[in-house]
C-alpha cells in the first residue's frame, strides 16, 4: 500500500550559529486517502519542519517525499528551479496548508479568502466562486461566506483557512498546529472538522503540541528531538458491536 | 463511593424496592457504577438504622404475590439527600494517583528514561481515549444525555492526564536546555557532580 503522500528518511540539519542542529532525523511516514494521521512534540521536536518538507518549502538533507506517487525531480535535471516549479504545481493542484499564522487576507471576504488561490490560477470567477462555496459549506462556514475575515472569530476564521486548503479538490491536507488559537470547543470543533475531512477520502496530517488533539486521529506520531520516538495505530474494529462492549 | 447517598436520592423521587434501586442507579449513572442487590440490601437496612429511609408496609394482596418491600425518605432522609447533591465533592487532595507517582519517580532519575516512562503512559492514554471516542461514532444512542455526559466525564479526565504528561515533556525538554537549573529540577545531563552534596554550593 503506497500512501498518497509518502516521507522516508528524512533527515533535515540547519546552521544554528555555527552548531548544526538536526531539526528531524531519519523520519519517515505515510499518509493515506481517507486518513487523519497526527504528528505530536513539543515545540522544538521538528514539527513544523516536517510540515515544511511535506510541502515542498524545505529540501531535506536526506530522504525522498513522494505526492500522489511521484517525486519532484532530482538534483540536475533543471535542479532547484525545476523542483520548485514541481513543488508549486503539487500545491496547486494536490496540497492544501493551514499554517500556524492563518495567513488570511483581512480585508477579503470569507469566499474571497477560499477562492482566490484558483483566481491566482486563472479560474474564472464564478468557477472559482462555486469551488470555494462548496469548500466553505464542507467546512461548516457556509454562514458566514460574505463576511470580512477580520470581523471573524478565530475559530471562524480557523475553519475559512480549513476551507481554502481543500478548495478545488485537493487531496493532502497540512495542518500546522491547527488549533493554537483556540479555546476547548474550537479545538475540538477543528479537530472533528479534520476527521471530517478524512473521512469524505482526503489525505489529512496534522502535527501539534497538543496530545489531545491526536486522540482525534486514525494513527499518532510521537517526535522528539526530530525523531520518531513511538507510534500509535489503534486497532479499528471491524465488528462493530465489538467495539460498544 | 457514594451508593448510600445515590440511594437516597433516587427515594427522594419516589419509594422504590431494592431491585427497582438497583436498576435506577445504574441507569441513571450511565453505566459507570454497577452495584449488587446484596450491597444495596445492606445499604437500606443502614440508612434505615440510622433513620433516613423506612419501609412500606405492604398489604398481603399485593398483586402477583409481591412482597418485596418499597422503602421511602424520612424527613431526616430528604434533608439529608438534599444537602449531599451541593456538598464538597473534591477529590482528596493531593491527587495520588499511581500515574503521578510513576512519572514523578521517573522525572527525578534520568531524563531518558523519564521520557520513555511518559511517552508510555502517553500511548496507553491515547489508545483509550481513542477506543473511547470510536464507540461514540458507532453509538446509535447519541441523543441519551446520560451517556454522552458520561463520555464526556471519562475523556475529559484522560485528557487531563494526556495534557499534564505534555506538559511534562515541555518541562524535560526546558530543563535539559539549560542544565544548571536549581533546587531539584531534574539537571540535563546529569552528572555524578550533579546529585552529590557540595559544600558551600558554588
Amino acid at each position: 500500500m503506497t500512501g498518497v503522500l509518502e516521507l522516508s528518511g528524512i533527515t533535515c540539519r540547519f546552521d544554528d550559529g555555527g552548531e548544526v542542529l538536526t531539526a528531524l532525523d531519519d523520519v519517515s511516514l505515510t499518509v493515506d486517502r481517507g486518513e487523519l494521521v497526527a504528528v505530536i512534540g513539543p515545540s522544538g521536536s521538528g514539527k513544523s519542519t516536517l510540515i515544511h518538507v511535506a510541502c515542498g518549502l524545505i529540501a531535506p538533507d536526506e530522504g525522498t517525499v513522494q505526492v500522489l506517487g511521484s517525486a519532484p525531480p532530482g538534483p540536475g535535471r533543471g535542479g532547484k528551479a525545476g523542483r520548485a516549479r514541481w513543488w508549486a504545481g503539487a500545491r496547486r493542484q494536490s496540497i492544501g496548508v493551514i499554517h500556524q499564522r492563518l495567513n488570511l487576507v483581512p480585508a477579503l471576504s470569507a469566499i474571497e479568502n477560499v477562492g482566490l488561490p484558483l483566481r491566482l490560477e486563472g479560474m474564472a470567477r464564478s468557477r472559482a466562486l462555486a469551488a470555494a462555496t462548496e469548500a466553505l459549506a464542507e467546512a461548516d462556514a457556509a454562514g458566514f461566506a460574505g463576511a470580512r475575515v477580520d470581523r471573524l472569530s478565530t475559530g471562524q476564521q480557523q475553519r475559512v483557512a480549513l476551507a481554502r486548503a481543500t478548495v478545488g479538490g485537493r487531496e493532502i491536507v497540512l495542518a500546522d498546529e491547527p488549533t493554537a488559537a483556540l479555546d476547548t470547543v474550537g479545538t475540538e470543533r477543528v479537530a472533528e472538522l479534520l476527521s471530517k475531512l478524512a473521512e469524505a477520502g482526503r489525505a489529512v496530517l496534522m502535527v501539534t503540541h497538543d496530545s489531545r488533539l491526536a486522540t482525534w486521529a486514525d494513527r499518532v506520531i510521537v517526535l522528539r528531538d526530530g525523531r520518531v520516538v513511538d507510534r500509535l495505530e489503534p486497532q479499528l474494529t471491524s465488528d462493530p458491536a465489538a467495539a460498544v462492549r | 463511593m457514594a451508593v448510600r447517598e445515590g440511594l437516597l436520592l433516587l427515594l427522594a423521587e419516589r419509594p422504590r424496592h431494592g431491585y427497582e434501586l438497583k436498576t435506577a442507579f445504574e441507569e441513571r449513572t450511565g453505566g459507570l457504577w454497577q452495584i449488587n442487590t446484596g450491597q444495596v440490601y445492606t445499604t437500606l437496612e443502614r440508612l434505615q438504622r440510622d433513620g433516613l429511609v423506612e419501609p412500606i408496609e405492604v398489604t398481603d394482596d399485593a398483586p402477583n404475590g409481591d412482597r418485596r418491600r418499597p422503602y421511602q425518605l424520612t424527613a431526616d432522609g430528604h434533608d439529608e439527600a438534599r444537602e449531599w447533591l451541593t456538598a464538597d465533592a473534591l477529590p482528596g487532595a493531593p491527587p495520588r494517583d499511581e500515574l503521578i507517582m510513576k512519572v514523578l519517580l521517573a522525572a527525578n532519575s534520568d531524563i531518558d528514561d523519564a521520557h520513555t516512562v511518559i511517552d508510555a503512559h502517553r500511548h496507553q492514554l491515547l489508545g483509550q481515549i481513542h477506543e473511547i471516542r470510536q464507540r461514540q461514532r458507532r453509538q446509535s444512542d447519541a441523543d441519551d444525555l446520560t451517556a454522552r455526559l458520561c463520555i464526556d466525564a471519562v475523556t475529559v479526565r484522560l485528557e487531563a492526564d494526556l495534557r499534564w504528561l505534555d506538559l511534562c515533556t515541555d518541562r524535560l525538554a526546558a530543563a535539559a536546555r539549560k542544565p544548571r537549573s536549581s533546587n531539584g529540577a531534574p539537571a540535563a545531563k546529569p552528572t555524578r557532580r550533579s546529585n552529590q552534596p557540595t559544600r558551600g554550593n558554588r
